[in-house]
């Protein structure tokens, strides 16, 4: 009997999309999960569909499927640096994987159109972004590149109501604008460009950096203009902005730029005299808290306000000062950093701050400090600590998600010790706690993770979602991808918080919106069809 | 032929279970786990007659004068740990004592290359090659060591250990900021000295701050081999700044393994 030409294209087409989906949302979430168990379970499959095949249709089926998924991985690997490259690798790909998949496979026309049309599609249709993320989100936008400096990896990012319309913006640093990409790199050839070029290398450069305040407008996100925003909502989106100190003690931002404090031959003299560089660390180091000090008037930390009830927060020379409640307090203290706030089990607010220790202070009634509860050193690394309030047994009280190596669930009991819920493996040095928020349509606040495969021994990151129970942290969604900076935050007004993170030293913002598609169930549902419908026409053919 | 269908239906609801079932991450041990914050250091069972200022000054007189401490490699870090963020600069060369050296540096994640042969100094970076045009510091790797002398009568001998293959003696010396810069005669603190005397907030960083320095001289060889620092800095809205400064010099006497480039094979590949 001789077959609709039409319907053996569509069902090409049909099974390259079957094939894309259960590939990238199986198979490969397999892998990264489960490493040499997904190889148990999947070669058995392997081994099933191979036979499930009749003889006289193998090779055809087997050729289709791996030309498509090698045209597919081709494309998405297509140098993008110019469109001219974009497009000429790209239709290579195509000529040769088409005839590779016509002459060896001996397939018809029929098959290797839609092999290339789905496969292309499938690349310039959707934020490929998408697919390590579509069990439970798709990307809703993401932004060009953001800095195109030389050397920082990433900047602070945070989200915060700029404009009061109830939606937040996304702020963080970049220079795009300001350090505009050349057109093309020239090579020197002239004696004075050779000397310019001598003269750019020898020294490590200041670079613009600026504050970029990204706005979510008609499905964009658009950068709001620094001198339309008042000065004093500038100052409080500054001191919103996680802490932090790119290149650190060799650059310093000031006034808009990240200047060196340190050049290339100099420095390499001065660490070649093995015996002085602890003195020359040290006084790098100094010189730059004294500018700091300076700059903050003599302020280790300044919050206007933190939590509910504290406001006017200053540490100066070792004290704290500021108003809990509208009524003044102050006490002396160590610490270098106002962190956060928690509630307490005894009613009160208390105030995380850190310096070599960790504290949760506590306001008494006379508007004396006390230390509610301490965490040290000796206890856990808190160098490279985040520390992070969240009332996970929904009691009215916060536990403190450390962040560490191990992370720790602390939940504050009433004599001023910490019960520990949960901690991570102690082997674990990729599990990280990033954010406590609602995501979605679903208004229960849940624990957002930095978290490795269950099993693979690679310590890459999957950014995942967990409920805490009493048995551990139970997962509750994953994003195959290592993200950053993650924010949480409802940036497009529709009363839902969409995940707002980026990608190490790419610079270019990500925006995750939750869908309620139950696509893995169903691309379970569509391999279990594909196998039923290969068992059938099996038993047919037989 | 039942048999394998109960088979195939028992493996399909293995891998639907394990696909569709939530995985739970359970707790590991709860309790802390302490970090060497404040460890006393394990004092060592063998302790030498002589004392540490006394293998510093030996280790630095060998290194002058020994015939195979005048060719070595090294190599070493420093890292920031600031917050989630960690910034290092790396080092990694060789050092004819005679000649000059070649050092692979990178600084805030830019990588380049210094190189100093008599009074020849060149940097390559982005793979061309520049002079180095400032003027040169004093050609002594060991130079800066002999302001540790007067720390050295409070340091501790630590258990023997192996840095880079070689047994080693080492020794701790722990002190605040304060007091390194007050006692030091280093003159690279001087400037430091006269910006801390008017500046109560600096006073005070440097009193709560922690320096801890750890020397490994070879057992045999007596040269220095390891050398590291950790300086613990109050730091303003971060917390404290953790700094760790190690370097190893190793392989000493390596002269036929050193091969460092003529300075005429680095200036036919000059930019300018």
């Amino acid at each position: 009997m001789r077959r609709n030409p039409i319907l053996s294209t569509i069902s090409w087409a049909l099974y390259a999309i079957a094939l894309f989906l259960i590939y990238h949302l199986l198979v490969k979430p397999a892998f990264l999960d489960l490493s040499w168990i997904a190889l148990l379970i999947f070669l058995p499959l392997l081994a099933f569909c191979y036979y499930v095949i009749h003889p006289s249709e193998r090779r055809q089926v087997l050729v289709f499927t791996v030309g498509f998924l090698l045209l597919d991985r081709a494309l998405t690997r297509v140098d993008v640096k110019t469109t001219a490259a974009l497009l000429i690798g790209g239709a290579v790909a195509i000529i040769v994987i088409a005839l590779l998949v016509k002459w060896y496979g001996r397939l018809s026309w029929r098959a290797v159109a839609p092999l290339v049309l789905i496969a292309v599609l499938a690349n310039v249709t959707f934020n490929r972004y998408t697919l390590p993320a579509l069990s439970h989100f798709t990307v809703q936008y993401e932004s060009s590149r953001m800095y195109n400096g030389d050397w920082v990896d990433y900047f602070p990012m945070t989200l915060y109501d700029v404009d009061g319309d109830g939606k937040m913006e996304i702020v963080t640093y970049g220079n795009a604008e300001e350090l505009p990409l050349p057109e093309k790199v020239e090579k020197p050839e002239t004696e004075e460009e050779k000397k310019a070029m001598a003269e750019k290398l020898r020294h490590l450069q200041a670079e613009p950096v600026s504050l970029y305040v990204m706005s979510w407008k008609d499905g964009q996100i658009v950068r709001m203009k620094n001198d339309q925003i008042p000065a004093e909502t500038m100052e409080r989106i500054k001191e919103n902005l996680p802490t932090d100190y790119p290149g650190f003690p060799y650059y310093t931002m000031k006034d808009d730029k990240l200047v060196p404090n340190v050049q290339r031959q100099p420095y390499s003299e001065a660490m070649m005299q093995a015996g002085t560089t602890a003195h020359r660390a040290f006084v790098l180091d100094l010189n730059n808290i004294a500018n700091m000090l300076e700059t903050n008037k003599g302020s280790m930390d300044v919050r206007h306000e933190l939590g509910s009830k504290f406001k006017d927060l200053h540490i100066t020379n070792g004290m704290l000062t500021g108003t809990y409640e509208g009524k003044p307090f102050g006490g002396s203290t160590k610490a270098t950093k106002l962190l956060t706030t928690m509630n307490l089990p005894d009613g009160r607010e208390g105030l995380i701050v850190i310096g070599e220790h960790l504290s949760v202070l506590a306001v008494e009634p006379d508007g004396t400090l006390t230390e509610a509860y301490q965490l040290t050193r000796k206890q856990a690394e808190l160098a490279t600590g985040e520390f992070i309030p969240a009332d996970i047994d929904h009691d009215k009280v916060d536990e403190l998600l450390v962040a560490g190596r191990p992370s720790y669930i602390l939940k504050p009991k009433a004599d001023g010790t910490w019960d520990i819920l949960w901690a991570s493996d102690e082997k674990d040095k990729s599990f990280r706690f990033s954010n406590f928020a609602a995501v979605g349509t679903d208004q229960t606040p849940e624990i957002v993770a930095k978290a490795r495969s269950w099993i693979s021994t690679t310590d890459a990151r999957y950014l995942s979602g967990y409920d805490y129970t009493p048995e551990g942290l139970k997962e509750n969604w994953r994003i195959y991808l290592p993200l950053i900076n993650v924010q949480i935050g409802d940036i497009d007004g529709d009363k839902q918080n969409e995940i707002v993170a980026s990608l190490e030293n790419s610079h270019r913002i990500l925006v995750f919106k939750q869908h309620n598609i139950p696509v893995f169930a169903l691309t379970i549902a569509l391999f279990a069809g594909l196998l039923v419908y290969g068992v059938v026409r099996r038993g047919r053919h037989a | 032929m039942r048999k394998r269908t109960k088979a195939w239906a028992l493996l399909a609801a293995i891998c639907t279970a394990s696909m569709l079932g939530g995985c739970t991450y359970e707790s590991g041990t709860k309790a802390f786990t302490t970090t060497n914050f404040d460890t006393k250091p394990e004092q060592t069972t063998t302790a030498q007659t002589e004392s540490a200022a006394e293998w510093l000054k030996t280790a630095l007189e060998k290194g002058k004068t020994e015939k195979d401490a005048q060719a070595f490699w090294y190599k070493g870090y420093v890292i920031n740990r600031i917050l989630s963020r960690s910034t290092t600069s790396m080092f990694d060369g060789a050092v004819l004592t005679d000649k000059g050296y070649n050092v692979g540096t990178r600084i805030a994640a830019q990588p380049y290359t210094y190189y100093r042969i008599g009074d020849k100094r060149y940097i390559r970076s982005n793979d061309y090659w520049v002079t180095a045009p400032d003027e040169p510091l004093e050609f002594d790797v060991l130079k800066g060591f002999e302001d540790w002398l007067p720390f050295m009568d409070r340091a501790v001998q630590l258990p023997d250990e192996k840095a880079i293959g070689v047994v080693s003696v080492p020794f701790q010396v722990k002190m605040t900021g304060a007091e390194w810069l007050a006692k030091s005669q280093s003159p690279l603190f001087e400037p430091l000295k006269k910006l801390v005397g008017d500046r109560p907030d600096l006073e005070y960083i440097l009193k709560e701050s922690t320096i801890k320095a750890t020397f490994w001289f070879g057992k045999e060889d007596r040269l220095i081999h390891q050398y590291e620092t950790w300086i613990i800095l109050p730091l303003p809205e971060a917390g404290t700044m953790d700094q760790q400064v190690k370097f190893n010099l190793y392989k000493y006497g390596d002269t036929g393994g050193i091969n460092i480039k003529e300075p005429e094979e680095v200036e036919k590949y000059l930019l300018y």
